[in-house]
């Protein structure tokens, strides 16, 4: 199982501003269960009363797979530079 | 085996042959296939590339204004997970998303995108570096 990202790294740099922070995402995690826990029953409801229009299926489907997205961000790195301007993002 | 795979991409990539054919080939060749014929074990089929990397570097004739340097590391859980999220888009859809795709020259079906496919084109992926040099940049994707 991939767990959630609990950190995500920002860094921006340039000629006169340096800005650096660890954002601590497991904070979030209590209160996306909770979410997913109080919209579960609401989703699935709305799934079924659309289902005929065929955006029951993605209704139900899009929640656990946006987890899974959420859950697949640990590890992204992305790093640009340019001159003395530096941008840096990850998630670990 | 890793020699043939290379061959079979690199005639893809020359146009010597099509897709259906290379696909047909890297069946072939896949250890799977290799394993049946010995009779030993099919190997885990799950690919054990991790992270998709794109690397932007200056040339040798990049000046200083155009010197960046980009650095992306993608973990192939997220690719998985973004194909997933294609599979679930409705029918209705589909059609203007194919449109806009069409507009931007990708000519490709986004129902036919399915996340099982995903593992032998990332196995692919693996023997395959793309490196991209035009003086002012050097442009490199490589699975690790």
């Amino acid at each position: 199982m991939i767990w959630p990202p609990s950190f995500l790294r920002v860094k921006f740099e340039n000629e006169s501003h340096k800005f650096s922070i660890w954002l601590p995402l497991f904070v979030i995690w209590p209160f996306l269960l909770l979410a997913a826990v109080v919209l579960a029953p609401v989703v699935l409801a709305l799934a079924i009363v659309f289902w005929w229009t065929g955006w029951g299926r993605p209704m139900l489907y899009s929640g656990p797979i946006f987890f899974a997205i959420f859950c697949a961000l640990r590890g992204l790195e992305i790093d640009v530079r340019k001159r003395d301007q530096h941008v840096h993002l990850s998630f670990r | 085996m890793e020699n043939n795979r290379r061959q079979i991409l690199d005639m893809l990539a020359e146009g010597k042959i099509q897709v259906e054919e290379a696909e047909r080939l890297l069946s072939l060749v896949s250890p799977e296939a290799e394993s049946a014929g010995s009779g030993q074990r099919p190997k885990e089929s799950r690919s054990s590339a991790k992270y998709l990397c794109v690397r932007v570097e200056p040339g040798e004739n990049a000046d200083e204004d155009h010197a960046e340097r980009v650095n992306i590391r993608v973990p192939m859980a997220l690719i998985r997970a973004g194909v997933k999220l294609a599979t679930v888009i409705p029918r209705s859809s589909e059609d203007s998303v194919n449109e806009e795709l069409k507009k931007r020259g990708i000519k490709f079906e986004i129902g036919s995108l399915k996340a099982e496919d995903l593992d032998p084109l990332v196995d692919a992926l693996q023997d395959l570096e793309v490196d991209v040099n035009n003086g002012r940049h050097t442009v490199r994707v490589y699975v690790e």
